[in-house]
């Protein structure tokens, strides 16, 4: 059995290598059956024949892909309406001053190759063939349905601009483009997948990007050995430096501003045709707690909403870890009032808290997973579920305290209002082993646990970087934009580690000129007539 | 390599699963202790009064909580010392006796006159759980196991309302104040000074404080009430100290925060009440002819808050005269006390603490004759300096439109 499987993988395989270096045969009729066999009939590859002057020729695409009114206007059109050549040529010879002549589209591409052909038809473009030649040209009539640009459904800002990406890679790359109008900034594209060759491309701003870093996306991207790559979550698990680790070590966003800021900072950008999800790299543990607006908005309030993350973070970290191991170790560290209310309420409940806390959140993640992926329209009965039957019903049978599903209902708003929501889902997880050591040790269990996970935050790297930088190792320069941020007219620096290729952000001269007098803007005074009486 | 990995998986599991626990406990495991009394029995046991707190009783808001069942409950154990009183209760409760939430320790008089507390202080300050920050306080003319049992009002907890009570005093009358364990304990060690507890009483009948009738009426028939301050010698209560006398230990001792005086006024008793909002006390030590003698210097100042008769208060010659009045009265108060405690011989004030630091080696020449010899029949001086800082809403009285 087992060798019969295997037996038919490397026929497959074997049949699948023997045309990629075929060329394209010039007889057109052989061609075209060629196709016709090679995409199995399927009625969605069409192939148009039609006459250009006394030139057979034939133009294939695939329905559903292609733009329909530039192939008709652009190409179709002009190419029937071709005159006839002063005097006939070869087709080899003629094909090209057709294709000049007569195909109204920005972009063409001749090619000899049978495999680039095909991949061109199922890829979106239009390719025309002609009789007598093993040329053949690629047209750009890529079009079809596609989601329009909306604002990005992951990461809501109130300010800021609102338009997100969209599965559109191209889209993408011209939403970012339209926001830095400078020719460094570099795009190299590459199909990742043996089967779905998917489009991806590496963006960056030649000049501010450190070599070492892209040099290593390219690396870690030409080794990607998978048959398909479905969204960019695929190659971020792919090329990431640590796979066994809750924390993730690459940003995605969905935000064209944010991509901009990042490539700004020295960043390479990954897009993945297919996908609204850009990936950032190299990414730093900070990044997690900083959102797009902290920017936008003034140092003072970006600041205290950036403490306040962390302190989020922390809760929905070790919420029920302290309530754990505060009533069940160390109830001396509990105000008077508050244990006896806490005693009070636990009194009736048949678990220890550890077993009462796990029950809680156990809850709490199917209610939510289930709140993810249930369809929209019994949204409302799940909610009644979760609010009435275990929220208070849990409470009045005494079966989980009140105080407890406090702690829940708190651990759970954190959880969201963490602005990244890989490290929510990081916190998530972790959360479960703080609340195993709170219950076995006390406070010094989650001492220990916390150390230990603080100690793999410093092993980690992200592309080469550290990722605690740049608070370990310590980088006082850029230490201005952590959980801090300071007034932009101090932030000079690109991140030291990996935008030390031009690490100056802005030059001297754009501070308030504090020479100029701050007076009112007085008509008097402006025109000289200081004289007051 | 990777049966290495597991079996140090295995092993940290284990750390985990087999070493963690074992000092774990369920809040439904323990109950919580918010006062210990302690009395002595002719035979020269320790009767341990606990007062237990019932949570589910205490926090109102739940279904079934509150007002109508009894929130302590009282177990009480005999035993030598203070770790066999926890034992004998082992038999008696069905959860682990737990102190760290202890507010206050009672004391019966007796144990303190006759026994001395020294020994009970020290399973408290070696033990873990106890805090010492938890309140001490003697059960005057009482035992202490009445004083521990009998409910309260407004309070559910009886140890909170006692310690609450002791602190509100001390906070606006300034005739207690709160004396904690640490306290007791650093009075008792160090050579001249002497500690100071406030006294608990109970009003009514003490039987009958720890039954729920007792919370049926308006004004509790039984009800614990601050009652002087207990002087103590070494570590034996000698006496005690009450009302005024009390308040001018506490102003000696600089813990007084703010208080009411009355002052006579033109031949009418307690014509003017004066209510002492800051002051401070520095007590000063000079050496003279080989003899100490101690300056107390009081800067008083406050708001006049009520007057019976008609005084000009905006005239300034008017209020340097009250001033005046205001210091005597103090001085009075100050040296009143004084000499109350002289005749106890034991220098709760810490004066003995200030020679020492004064002059070390004139201290260790008096030390040994400090409190029988030298603090009874020390020379104190006693200097009042007020100020009336505000005479309220109205600076003329009604008084004078109704003697005109």
């Amino acid at each position: 059995m087992k060798s019969f499987f295997k037996r038919r993988k490397t026929a497959v395989r074997a049949k699948q290598s023997s045309g990629s270096e075929d060329l394209i045969p010039s007889s057109l009729s052989a061609n075209l059956d060629t196709i016709r066999q090679k995409t199995g009939y399927s009625p969605d590859i069409i192939i148009r024949t039609l006459s250009i002057g006394h030139y057979k020729a034939a133009v294939v695409y695939t329905d559903g892909l292609i733009d329909s009114v530039p192939i008709q206007e652009s190409l179709l059109e002009p190419l029937l309406k071709h005159e006839a050549l002063p005097k006939p040529l070869p087709p080899d010879e003629a094909l090209p001053i057709i294709a000049r002549q007569s195909i109204a589209l920005g972009s063409i591409q001749f090619t000899k190759k049978y495999e680039e052909a095909i991949l061109a038809v199922v890829g979106g473009d239009a390719v025309l063939f002609m009789d007598g030649t093993s040329t053949a040209v690629i047209t750009d009539v890529k079009g079809g349905e596609r989601r329009s640009i909306q604002e990005a459904s992951t990461q809501v800002s109130v300010r800021g601009p609102k338009e997100g990406f969209t599965e559109s890679m191209a889209t993408n790359i011209a939403l970012i483009r339209r926001m830095i109008h400078n020719p460094n900034v570099w795009v190299e594209t590459m199909k990742v997948g043996k089967q779905t060759k998917t489009d991806v491309a590496v963006m960056y701003i030649n000049g501010l990007v450190s070599e070492e870093v892209l040099g290593e996306v390219r690396r870690r991207l030409k080794k990607i050995n998978m048959d398909g790559v479905l969204e960019s979550g695929y190659v971020e698990q792919l090329i990431e430096d640590e796979t066994f680790t809750p924390f993730p070590t690459i940003i995605n966003t969905e935000r064209p501003d944010i991509v901009t800021a990042n490539l700004l900072e020295g960043r390479v950008a990954i897009i993945v045709n297919g996908t609204p999800f850009v990936l950032l790299a190299p990414a730093v543990f900070v990044q997690f707690f900083q959102s797009a607006e902290d920017y936008y908005s003034r140092f003072d309030i970006a600041t205290a909403i950036r403490m306040l993350r962390v302190l989020v973070f922390l809760i929905s970290l070790i919420g029920p870890a302290v309530y754990i191991a505060a009533t069940t170790f160390h109830q001396e560290m509990i105000p008077t009032g508050l244990l006896i209310i806490v005693a009070a309420q636990r009194d009736n409940v048949p678990f220890p808290a550890f077993v009462e806390a796990l029950i809680m959140e156990i809850t709490f993640e199917i209610l939510r997973e289930a709140g993810v992926r249930m369809p929209k329209a019994i949204g409302s009965t799940v909610s009644i579920v979760g609010a009435l039957v275990i929220g208070q019903a849990a409470v009045q049978a005494g079966i989980v305290s009140p105080a407890m599903v406090i702690i829940v209902s708190i651990t759970a708003i954190t959880s969201f209002a963490t602005p990244s929501y890989s490290i929510a889902m990081s916190a998530r997880l972790l959360r479960f082993l703080f609340m195993g050591a709170a219950a076995s040790f006390g406070f010094y269990g989650v001492a220990l646990i916390f150390m230990a996970m603080i100690v793999h935050l410093c092993s980690l790297r992200s592309f080469g970087v550290p990722y605690m930088s740049p608070l370990a190792p310590f980088i006082a320069k850029n230490v201005g934009d952590t959980f801090i941020r300071l007034p932009l007219l101090f932030s000079k620096n690109r991140p030291r580690l990996f935008g030390h290729s031009n690490p100056t952000r802005s030059e001297r001269g754009q501070e308030y000129d504090h020479s100029v007098p701050k007076g009112m803007v007085n008509k008097k005074t402006v025109e000289g007539e200081t004289n007051e009486t | 390599m990777k049966r290495n990995l597991i079996m140090s998986l295995i092993l940290a599991a284990a750390s985990f699963l087999l070493a963690g626990c074992w000092d774990k406990r369920e809040l439904t495991d323990l109950a919580i202790v918010s006062a210990l009394g302690l009395d002595i029995t002719e035979s020269g046991q320790y009767v341990g009064t606990f007062q237990i707190v019932i949570p589910s009783n205490v926090a109102s808001g739940l279904q079934g909580g509150g007002g109508e069942n009894l929130p302590i409950a009282v177990y009480k154990a005999e035993a030598d010392n203070l770790i066999d009183l926890h034992g004998q209760l082992s038999g008696k409760i069905s959860r682990q006796p737990y102190y760290a939430h202890t507010n206050v320790i009672v004391i019966s008089e007796k144990l303190a006159a006759e026994e001395g507390i020294a020994a009970v202080f020290d399973g408290i300050d070696r033990g873990i759980e106890f805090r010492n920050t938890t309140k001490v306080v003697i059960a005057r003319g009482e035992k202490a196991e009445m004083v521990v049992q009998t409910l309260t009002g407004i309070d559910k907890l009886p140890s909170e309302k006692i310690i609450k009570m002791i602190s509100l005093n001390e906070l606006i009358q300034g005739e207690h104040f709160n004396t904690r364990v640490h306290d007791v304990i650093h009075t008792l060690v160090s050579p001249g000074s002497e500690p100071l507890i406030s006294g608990v009483s109970l009003k009514g009948s003490a039987e009958d404080g720890n039954k729920q009738e007792n919370l049926q009426s308006a004004q509790l028939e039984t009800a614990p009430y601050a009652n002087g301050m207990a002087v103590f010698k070494k570590d034996k209560l000698i006496g005690w100290l009450d009302d005024d006398l009390a308040r001018g230990t506490t102003w000696t001792m600089d813990k007084l925060l703010s208080t009411n005086l009355n002052l006579d006024w033109k031949d009418q008793k307690n014509a003017i009440a004066f209510q002492v909002s800051r002051q401070q006390t520095e007590v000063r030590v000079d050496i003279k002819h080989e003899k100490p003698v101690i300056s107390i210097h009081v800067q008083a100042e406050g708001d006049i808050m009520e007057v019976k008769q008609a005084i000009s208060l905006n005239d300034p010659h008017v209020l340097a005269d009250i001033e005046k009045e205001m210091n005597k009265v103090i001085e009075q108060d100050i040296l009143h006390s004084v000499q109350k405690v002289q005749q106890y011989h034991a220098d709760v004030f810490g004066f003995g603490e200030a020679v020492h630091r004064k002059d070390p080696t004139y201290w260790n020449k008096v030390k040994k004759t400090w409190d029988d010899e030298m603090f009874p029949s020390l020379t104190v001086q006693v200097n009042a300096e007020s100020f009336v800082r505000r005479t309220g809403l109205r600076n003329k009285s009604y008084w004078s439109s109704i003697d005109s």
